[in-house]
């Protein structure tokens, strides 16, 4: 858990900014390795992280 | 459907996502400016019983935003048994989901569209190809953001081809071989979004340096397109053939032999490409008429006021239909 401006990628230890108007859902990415994380939970003003559903052959339009 | 102590019909509105995009935060907004908290649906915590509704607790009208085709369509198809509303309908969803429904459909309705054929097999495969002719194009029939496009330039990259087909593991969808020509145009195509049979926004997508293909996803840009007659007439007739309710984004190429064809209808539209080059809130405007459909239907919006009679409510209704978008 983490504040809701920054926190450690889960990753690589790098800085991973958040949005203020971040919801639970969204998708935020490492600028450092790239890795995408979803919000799994926003609580009282902390953000807790889950690692991305993977990119499939079907998404898209 | 949900129904207050004095039997009076409240529509809550579901927005169903896997990812949360910026399309689905900017609808989310523009419920949220007229009133109405619209729930943002996680589908990838959804567990559904066959044949029990109340197993799941989800508004009764719901804007179906997966970005995974095969689970926006099979959720869709699930909630609809429900008695849910879902939009797109599953219907429509697995037509524009599946490249070879959409020119069925649309040749069917006598809409202009690229040569094209089919064969269901590697042995017939070439006979597709060479039954278009060179140059053409070979698309999977479900697949997105231009991923396994190929353009075919003579029979000996056509038999190449068909040979790494063969060797593919994969989907049994690889024994479908469906062909398209090479149309002749700009290196633009035309984006139109429409809504139950409404133009909201149409721009022109250039590809990007060094490519051919226009996907906004792949780095291609946007512009306003302003519509000829026959080009609206045309746009139309494709939001009437797929769905007279549905969201819409209909694909058109300018064919320097044959004029407008249209190649795609996509029923999961992305429009933040499009925005950039559209007035008004796109967003704002599927709202408005995913607001108006379900005003026509007789069902109201729960809208976050507080507790109301009927009257008042539809009085509400009214005048955020009459709201004018940014």
């Amino acid at each position: 858990m983490a504040s809701a401006n920054a926190t450690k990628c889960p990753e690589c230890g790098g800085v991973l900014k958040i949005q203020e108007d971040v919801v639970v859902g969204e998708i935020v990415s490492c600028s450092d390795c790239g890795s995408d994380f979803e919000v799994a939970s926003l609580e009282n003003g902390s953000v807790s992280l889950k690692v991305a559903e993977a990119v499939k052959e079907d998404w898209g339009e | 459907m949900e129904e207050d102590e004095s039997g009076v019909n409240h529509t809550r509105v579901g927005i169903l996502f896997d990812r949360l995009r910026w399309e689905e935060k900017e609808i989310s907004h523009e419920f949220r400016k007229r009133g109405i908290v619209a729930e943002l649906i996680d589908s990838k915590n959804i567990v559904a019983e066959i044949g029990r509704p109340k197993s799941l607790s989800l508004p009764s009208l719901i804007l179906q935003r997966c970005l995974s085709f095969h689970r926006g369509f099979n959720l869709a198809a699930t909630l609809e048994a429900f008695g849910t509303r879902v939009v797109n309908s599953s219907s429509v969803l697995e037509i524009c989901g599946n490249k070879l429904l959409t020119s069925q459909l649309l040749a069917k309705n006598g809409i202009p569209t690229p040569k094209t054929a089919v064969s269901f097999s590697l042995e017939s495969a070439l006979k597709a190809i060479e039954s278009v002719g060179y140059p053409c194009v070979m698309k999977p029939i479900i697949g997105s953001w231009g991923r396994q496009v190929v353009p075919i330039r003579d029979r000996e990259t056509a038999e190449a081809l068909i040979e790494m087909r063969d060797q593919q593991a994969g989907d049994s969808t690889n024994s479908i071989f469906y062909v398209q020509e090479l149309v002749d145009r700009p290196p633009r195509d035309i984006r139109c979004i429409t809504a139950a049979g409404e133009i909201i926004a149409s721009v022109y997508r250039y590809a990007p340096p060094m490519s051919w293909k226009t996907n906004v996803a792949l780095g291609g840009r946007t512009e306003h397109c302003s519509l000829s007659r026959e080009l609206e007439e045309i746009v139309i007739k494709t939001s009437q053939a797929i769905s007279k309710d549905g969201i819409l984004g209909i694909d058109i190429m300018e064919s320097k032999s044959s004029g407008y064809v249209v190649h795609e209808v996509n029923g999961t539209v992305e429009f933040r490409g499009a925005q950039q080059a559209t007035e008004k809130s796109i967003a704002g405007l599927i709202v408005q008429s995913i607001l108006a459909k379900a005003s026509d239907s007789g069902s109201e919006m729960k809208d976050g006021l507080e507790e109301e009679d009927a009257e008042r409510r539809k009085d509400v209704l009214s005048a955020m239909q009459q709201t004018s978008t940014p």
